[in-house]
């Protein structure tokens, strides 16, 4: 059962680097992620050779000062819209049957960091999004793309993220994305793609 | 028979409940009703599917709720048994136009913006056997999730859309209109 679940499942492997522009515990900030990662499917004899190629751009507006009841039960330190493109041109699928069938993705996502532990120097968020996603390459343009039958599709990510003040500029941030996008059986096939990145980066603060 | 009896039991069960409403100002029913569209297999035509939802809806505080409640589920096409036809909706395929399932989920509100998300187990599905599903698909058909989002136009009226998905295969994307009583 699990591993037809994986079955479906693309494996992102992924070293990110993070550059906040500007960032203080409740100021807004912009973010950029680079990712260089490689799909996994268990029955794809061929594993860790598809390399993906992605970056996120994210605004993430502090909300530690508000004062709404919803934002201080649920601890949301920021709400964040990000937009994201995702190569998918070197995937090639379960056992390289939809090689050279992927297009480019394009989403846009709005999120929550909730701040789940941690007040001071350590914090573990959970980050849930939900937002829209467009592929340029679906079954109806390449009949080996057996995962995406529609352009526009929704798109859900859910994120882990520990963040360690290693000085009062440095910050070491590791995490786990999750990220699917799929139109919920509008138009079929639509198995959807999900990736799992693991990531690791390096934020700097340039302003005081 | 079996429809009459849920009808039956909802209409007592959610007419008690309206009725303690007075002294249980903390909670409420709600009335969900909502459409969307379900692709045929391997082509771009789809079918109308639908969802009535009656739920009882317990505020534990102002930003989270849990409810449970009944779930009446519309095909607009059933199985006529030709797998190229209509009716053919992989592991949501259905003999009949309607399923009744019994949904137990919660709600967090934020403002006017409310995520909604929770399972439900049909009580009453006419699916293909169970060995079929096993031997198809993997696995049988018993419950169902829901997961989405809804607006509050007014107090008491908001409109919303959620996913229904059997385990990873999603079924439909539901888009509609609740009252709250």
């Amino acid at each position: 059962m699990r591993w037809k679940f994986l079955f479906f499942l693309l494996l992102f492997i992924s070293v990110k680097s993070t550059i906040l522009f500007a960032q203080s515990t409740k100021r807004d900030f912009i973010s950029t992620e680079l990712g260089f990662g490689s799909m996994l499917i268990p029955e794809n004899p061929k594993l860790l050779n598809d390399f993906i190629s992605s970056i996120d751009l994210s605004y993430a507006r502090s909300m530690q000062n508000k004062n709404d009841e919803w934002i201080k039960k649920l601890h949301v330190s920021y709400q964040l819209a990000t937009l994201t493109y995702m190569n998918q041109k070197d995937l090639d699928g379960m056992l390289d049957t939809s090689a050279n069938a992927f297009g480019d993705v394009y989403m846009f996502t709005y999120s929550l960091m909730i701040n789940i532990l941690g007040k001071q120097k350590n914090h573990l968020y959970l980050i849930p999004g939900w937002g829209v996603a467009y592929d340029t390459k679906t079954f109806y343009e390449d009949y080996k793309n057996i995962y995406i039958g529609s352009h526009f599709n929704y798109a859900i990510r859910l994120e882990s993220m520990f963040t360690s003040e290693i000085s009062s500029k440095l910050l070491l941030m590791t995490g786990i994305k999750y990220m699917h996008y799929s139109n919920g059986s509008f138009i079929l096939p639509n198995r959807g793609i999900n990736s799992v990145s693991y990531k690791i980066g390096l934020a700097y603060q340039f302003t005081k | 028979m079996m429809r009459t009896i849920l009808l039956t039991y909802l209409l007592v069960f959610f007419g008690l409940i309206c009725s303690a409403q007075s002294s249980l100002n903390r909670s409420h029913v709600e009335l969900n009703l909502g459409l969307g569209r379900r692709a045929f297999v391997n082509s771009k035509e789809a079918q109308l599917r639908g969802m009535a939802s009656l739920n009882y809806v317990y505020k534990i505080n102002n930003v989270f709720y849990l409810k449970s409640g009944l779930d009446v589920n519309y095909w607009d096409h059933k199985f006529d048994g030709n797998f190229s036809g209509p009716g053919y909706q992989l592991i949501a395929t259905s003999y009949e136009h309607f399923a009744y399932a019994w949904f137990f989920g919660g709600e967090i509100a934020m403002n006017r913006v409310i995520f909604q998300g929770g399972a439900a187990s049909y009580l009453y599905f006419k699916h293909f056997p169970d060995d079929y599903l096993i031997q198809t698909f993997g696995r049988k058909v018993n419950y169902y999730t829901k997961i989405g989002f809804k607006y509050l136009i007014t107090k008491n009226l908001n409109a919303g859309f959620f996913l229904k998905a059997h385990s990873y295969e999603a079924d439909y994307m539901d888009f509609g209109l609740g009252y709250k009583f």
